[in-house]
């Protein structure tokens, strides 16, 4: 893409770079971050449809979870995590041990 | 806010419509999900597009359309990165608009609506098919045309006519393709070239043919009755297995071979995303041969529920020349001005609703394919359902896809069904040996999964 | 309705190609699919009875597909009702074995939350009444109510935990009933629409006509929810239940958002007549009967509602009503405005005027009625199968049933339209 600046961001706490105007799927992508998030079963998954309508792509962005990624642009600054949705149990038992 | 027409989808059609309408209209909205209009096919001249390899009549019709929208634009309140959830039959329609001016806005009434929101890729499952790197055609052709490459070695495999221009695209910027499993005939394939001969469609064919000529001349393989029967990795893509099929798209046992791949675009076709229709209580119907769901339109674009008119790939697929077409013969309706559709080139329309259908019942799948699905293999992606799930579930008294939700969870999650709804009725028919009734599911509110903030009717957050 | 012909016939089926051939004659048939039918389809079968369940469309494909899972004495003041609640809870934990199915079941307990002074002292007072039941209640003050649940809002002064109360998946737990109905040997018919029942001359249910065949009968259970007047108008009984529909919203899975299934107490309030205190709420809270409840389900999602108003059989999701809902939900857990809606969803209770359910024999010979249970239907399922099984079996019942007769309608009497 044309004269479009690097913007900073993190993902999983490591401090990358995307291009303005990406998606936060796109700069994924682009850093060959394939995995984006981790069922409560193991199975990880990433984008599938890129359109917004599979919800396949989301991640945690701000600490906010479940964020579709490939209609989200990066803004400055913003933290992306993968998502693991073992984190998401809510059951007492379930929450103590996490 | 009020509007006048209120055009949901700023693709081709709706774009059209809009432009239509404002000689007619006074208040207009034109909402759209993307924060660009255009949709899946048309960019302003504003976006830049690798012009070498894309069609050329898209490029060409975008500038155009996009040309005329510019010259109206003032009369149209254009909402972009907005979403829809909810329309009642009051035609109040709810939304959730991400960013921009119009950020407060989160309900509109309106007095006729447009549903012009497309189409989208229909899938089927495959065993693996879950895995980081596989993509739908569709979703990859959106990463490829910004310039990002999902992978290294890619596999295109499915049916339809979305392969090709995609191969050139990836040819164009480089990426290395391993091969195209094409799940037709090298004769359906031409003949598909013949149907568009003989109905006008010689620019696209002109255009199929270029990319055709890309591929080959690269030495891609491309093996016509093939599918790909397994992906192999444990948290990726890191190869597939593809098999000969029979003209039921049976796998013929002993023809798999494997091929070195990282990312995988899957798709058979396109199909009209009719869930918003449905929500609004419109009247649809099944059409056997083109393997889809489609809502019922009066020749002048209205559906069943007055008010309510639709237009483009979201009714049945014919590309963005006839749903230009079809989103001002819409306009025209909703405003009342039947005398104006008598400039229109309806002839054109016609002819690319046939190619449309023609293309739609070529890309029908054969339900020898069904046969690549293992029992392991996940067909509800968002809840993690697998075939052996549906295999269990049809042994005990199951009655159609709803009573198969009820005892599987499937289409429960996110996408509330999109990609598992569409074969769920096939599995079903297969796992259990019986015929149903064509259902889908009940279509409810919200249209696509928003905040409970946004329900709750707070914007800005 | 259309009338079919007397006589024995076959047909084909409208749904699916596959006929159904129906028994020329069972001894018990039970209309109605819902977790009420297949609970008592179950317990008639494995007390030995030739039943059978007649369903017009897919197990729990009625109310119980569209409703919470919530396994319930948190709602109940002392009294008949509240034992019945007690004692069918106290038979779910033993359930999934004895069905040899999983039906998500799950005891957390419920948390009620009070928002203010005046509903905190209710509380108390409700609190001991129900604690002498011998029932697990106890209360929690500002500090242990926000040590419990950190994702509440600030103003909640107070919690009354009912640590006994359970979670289910409904559906699943009406198909476990079927399940094990039919391995104990009943015959469920799906997709089988009742048309008309039959009695002879001395007033004893004889035969029911249905789009599937006629079947000859000894006994019919009427456990048709909100549909059983029109079934009981079939046999010329009066049956006054009438629908009371509730919303619910099912959102995605996500971080924790309460720890256990939590309500409102603020509902429980209007149940315990104390008609000087109003809630805060909206006109159209009011309107809609909304009061908050959040359940996390089995599937790690949550269930946010309630609602309940008088909309006929309307099913459709009310976008006024959802939006009140959502408001009241951010209300007590603040965190809740970022999780996504995924569906939503509307079910008809079936109401009977006096809030208790009918279960019991009426002046049709061999005709019974188990339904009315309005929102604890899910709760009941397992007694209410026992009562009927005992019921037809002649044997002792452990609760007096007499407050859930039918006849206590048939005696002219103004029907309270609450």
């Amino acid at each position: 893409m044309p004269n479009n600046k690097s913007i900073e961001f993190t993902l999983d706490n490591k401090t990358i770079l995307a291009t303005e105007g990406q998606t936060i799927a796109e700069a994924m992508i682009a850093a060959g971050h394939k995995t984006l998030r981790i069922s409560k079963e193991g199975t990880h998954q990433g984008v599938f449809c890129g359109i917004g309508v599979c919800f396949g792509c989301r991640m945690i962005v701000n600490g906010i979870p479940n964020i579709r990624t490939c209609v989200t642009p990066v803004t400055y600054g913003c933290s992306v995590q993968t998502q693991n949705e073992a984190d998401f149990v809510n059951t007492k038992e379930g929450i103590h041990e996490n | 806010m009020k509007t006048e027409l209120a055009i949901v989808g700023g693709g081709p059609a709706g774009i059209a419509a809009a432009v239509e309408a404002s000689k007619y209209a006074k208040k207009i909205v034109l909402i759209d999900e993307n924060s660009v209009l255009g949709g899946k096919v048309l960019r302003s001249p504003k976006v830049p597009l690798d012009t070498v390899h894309s069609d050329p009549l898209a490029i060409k019709a975008g500038h155009q359309l996009f040309d005329e929208f510019e010259t109206v634009k003032e009369k149209i309140t254009t909402l972009t990165e907005t979403e829809v959830w909810h329309i009642s039959n009051k035609k109040v329609l709810s939304l959730v608009c991400r960013s921009g001016k119009y950020k407060d806005v989160n309900s509109i009434q309106a007095d006729q609506i447009i549903l012009a929101v497309g189409a989208r890729d229909k899938t089927i499952p495959f065993p693996g098919w879950h895995l980081p790197g596989v993509m739908t055609i569709g979703g990859l052709k959106n990463f490829i045309q910004n310039g990002i490459s999902p992978g290294k070695r890619i596999l295109i495999t499915g049916t339809g006519v979305l392969s090709m221009p995609l191969a050139a695209q990836l040819i164009a910027q480089r990426v290395k393709i391993s091969a195209i499993a094409e799940a037709g005939t090298f004769l359906s394939q031409a003949q598909l070239g013949l149907t568009l001969l003989m109905n006008g469609g010689q620019d696209k064919l002109k255009y199929g043919m270029q990319c055709w000529r890309s591929v080959k001349r690269k030495g891609v393989p491309i093996h016509y009755s093939h599918v790909i029967n397994r992906v192999h990795g444990s948290h990726q893509v890191e190869g597939a297995s593809i098999v000969q099929v029979d003209k039921n798209w049976h796998p013929i046992k002993g023809t798999e071979k494997k091929i070195e791949v990282d990312t995988i675009a899957t798709g058979f076709g396109l199909i009209p995303q009719i869930e918003i229709t449905r929500l609004c209580g419109c009247r649809h119907t099944y059409d056997r041969k083109l393997g889809f769901w489609s809502v019922d339109r009066t020749p002048n674009m209205e559906t069943s529920i007055p008010g309510i008119y639709v237009a483009g790939d979201g009714v049945s697929i014919k590309g963005h020349t006839a749903a230009i077409i079809e989103g001002q013969l819409a306009a025209i309706s909703a405003c009342k001005r039947e005398n104006a559709s008598s400039n229109l080139p309806v002839k054109k329309m016609k002819q690319m609703r046939k190619i449309g259908s023609r293309i739609s019942e070529q890309s029908a799948v054969h339900s020898g394919i069904y046969d690549i699905i293992s029992d392991d293999t996940l067909i509800c992606r968002c809840e993690e359902i697998r075939y052996a799930d549906i295999l269990k579930a049809a042994q005990s008294n199951v009655q159609d896809i709803n009573d198969l939700k009820r005892r599987t969870r499937l289409g429960m999650g996110h996408c509330q069904g999109r990609y598992c709804g569409e074969i769920a009725h096939d599995l079903l028919q297969k796992a259990s040996g019986k015929e149903f009734k064509h259902k889908s599911f009940t279509q409810r509110l919200p249209l696509k999964p928003v905040t409970l903030g946004a329900i709750s009717g707070e914007t800005n957050h | 309705m259309q009338r079919a012909t007397e006589v024995n016939c076959f047909f084909a089926c409208n749904h699916q190609r596959n006929i159904i051939i129906m028994k020329n004659f069972v001894e018990i048939a039970v209309i109605g699919g819902g977790v009420i039918g297949t609970a008592i389809t179950y317990y008639l079968a494995k007390a030995g009875f030739d039943v059978c369940l007649i369903e017009r469309n897919g197990i729990a494909e009625g109310t119980s597909g569209r409703c919470d899972g919530r396994v319930i004495v948190y709602d109940q003041v002392p009294g008949e009702s509240c034992r019945l609640a007690k004692m069918s809870l106290d038979l779910f934990p033993q359930l999934p074995d004895e069905l040899g199915f999983d039906i998500g079941w799950s005891q957390e307990g419920t948390l009620l939350l009070m928002e203010s002074e005046a509903e905190y002292q209710i509380a108390e007072s409700h609190c001991k009444c129900m604690a002498e039941t011998g029932l697990p209640y106890k209360m929690l003050d500002y500090h242990q109510v926000h040590s419990e649940e950190p994702g509440l809002a600030e103003n909640v002064v107070g919690g009354l935990s009912v640590s006994c109360d359970g979670s289910v998946n409904p559906m699943a737990l009406a198909q476990g009933f079927e399940y094990q109905a039919v391995k104990q040997g009943a015959t469920v018919y799906s997709n089988t629409n009742v048309l008309d029942i039959k009695s002879n001359r001395s007033n004893t249910v004889d035969h029911i006509i249905t789009d599937q065949g006629t079947i000859r009968v000894k006994k019919i259970i009427n456990a048709a929810g909100s549909w059983a007047g029109a079934i009981g108008q079939m046999v010329d009984l009066s049956i006054p239940i009438k629908p009371r529909q509730g919303q619910l919203i099912v959102t995605e899975r996500t971080f924790p958002v309460s720890r256990q299934p939590v309500s409102e107490f603020g509902y429980i309030v209007t149940r315990l007549e104390q008609n000087d205190y109003q809630r805060e709420v909206t006109p159209v809270m009011e309107k809609y009967g909304i009061a908050f409840a959040l359940e996390p389900t089995n599937a790690n999602n949550f269930l946010i509602g309630t609602s309940r108003c008088f909309t006929g059989f309307d099913l459709t999701s009310n976008k006024e009503l959802l939006t009140a809902m959502a408001k009241r939900a951010i209300r007590f857990y603040p965190g809740l405005r970022d999780i996504h809606v995924i569906r939503s969803y509307a079910g008809l209770r079936p109401y009977a005027p006096d809030h208790l359910p009918i279960i019991s024999d009426t002046e049709i010979e061999g005709f019974y009625i188990a339904a009315g249970h309005e929102g604890n239907g899910i709760s009941m399922a397992p007694i209410t199968g026992e009562l009927i099984a005992n019921m037809i079996g002649n044997i002792p019942q452990r609760i007096d049933i007499d407050p859930f007769r039918w006849q206590r309608f048939s005696s002219p009497k103004e029907v309270d339209n609450a």
